[in-house]
């Protein structure tokens, strides 16, 4: 089945990044295709050079960077959410595929679930 | 709906899907026009996990049914779902005819599972998540699982004393889910990290008392995916 799942959270807003990436994770054992879509504040999880135990947490990026050896390599960028945010690419931790707002419904169309955080 | 009788083959399983499928309402059920079956509408899921051996269309023939997911699965009521199948007990037994004897109407029924992940003091989201399960049952479908994550597992403590004139969430959930024989589980990491333990958690990290109330079963995140798996719709009420 396809999961999608849309993290629209900042990445340290109580443990709410951290549990979604579990879930995420637990996805990924459970053999389904699953994929990522980041929009709003959840494109700041993707930043690069996190420092999260200044915050008291662990590094949502670091927690990203695992996605891959779970074979979750489908991840997706809200443009918008970049240009609002005056995000480039370069300054994201993991290779990813910006997606407009028509891209986006065609993703979210196509799957079985979609999981929010 | 007499005209278009069909004949079909017992003990096999019968499909159609949706584009055959002309719905309309009667008496707010939806009926499938013009089609009789001695069968059962599956749920939509039963295609997608093991169920990929059964592919022709009952109405349009092999190569008809262009997208899976959205066709419906016919079963015999000869025939007993495969032990992979989807399907609840309920769910069958709600459809079962006996041999021999058509029905003109059945009910779409859906598998519904929910995320419940908002504090049930500080957001609305378990209460929202109830008056969306209550929905669920009162209109004929059926619910396979709610699982709380997040600050969600924070309803499952049996400490939480709420004022005289506030709705008592804990026991609403609790008497809905008896009522209709709901599973209610909690994350385990999400509950210990929040002080939500059952007596197991509680010997195991030697905390002072348990407070997860009956009704609950605390499990793991694999229980969240394999609902989602499960079921047609898995929806999520965000903190």
């Amino acid at each position: 089945m396809r999961f999608l799942y849309l993290l629209r959270r900042p990445p340290y807003c109580g443990s709410l990044a951290a549990e979604a990436i579990d879930s995420i994770l637990v996805a990924g054992i459970f053999d389904q295709r699953v994929s990522v879509l980041f929009k709003d504040d959840g494109v700041l999880q993707l930043l690069k050079d996190q420092q999260g135990q200044l915050l008291g947490h662990r590094s949502v990026n670091k927690m990203l960077a695992a996605l891959p050896e779970y074979e979750i390599e489908e991840l997706f960028v809200c443009a918008r959410s970049l240009a609002e945010r005056a995000l480039s690419l370069d300054q994201l931790s993991l290779p990813v595929q910006v997606l407009d707002e028509v891209g986006q419904q065609t993703l979210i169309a196509a799957q079985n679930v979609v999981m929010n955080d | 709906m007499q005209s278009e009788q069909k004949s079909y083959s017992p003990g096999r399983q019968n499909l159609i899907c949706c584009s055959c499928v002309k719905t309309s309402y009667t008496d707010n059920q939806p009926v499938l026009a013009g089609l009789r079956f001695n069968g059962i509408i599956c749920s939509m899921n039963s295609f997608f996990g093991d169920h990929t051996s059964v592919r022709e269309c009952y109405d349009c023939g092999p190569g008809g049914v262009a997208e899976w997911p959205k066709a419906l699965v016919l079963k015999t009521s000869e025939g007993r779902p495969s032990e992979s199948s989807n399907l609840s007990p309920s769910a069958i037994s709600m459809q079962s005819s006996p041999p021999g004897v058509s029905y003109d109407c059945y009910r779409r029924i859906m598998m519904f599972s929910l995320n419940v992940h908002g504090d049930p003091a500080s957001s609305q989201s378990v209460h929202s998540a109830l008056q969306f399960a209550k929905a669920t049952v009162a209109s004929g479908h059926e619910l396979y699982r709610v699982f709380f994550y997040h600050d969600g597992v924070r309803i499952a403590d049996c400490n939480q004393v709420p004022p005289q004139d506030e709705s008592n969430l804990l026991q609403q959930w609790v008497e809905f889910a008896e009522e209709h024989s709901l599973e209610l589980t909690v994350c385990i990491a999400a509950a210990l990290k929040r002080g939500v333990l059952n007596e197991d958690e509680r010997a195991r990290y030697e905390r002072v008392a348990a407070n997860v109330h009956p009704a609950f079963s605390v499990v793991g995140l694999g229980q969240q995916i394999e609902a989602a798996i499960s079921c047609d719709r898995t929806i999520t009420f965000p903190g």
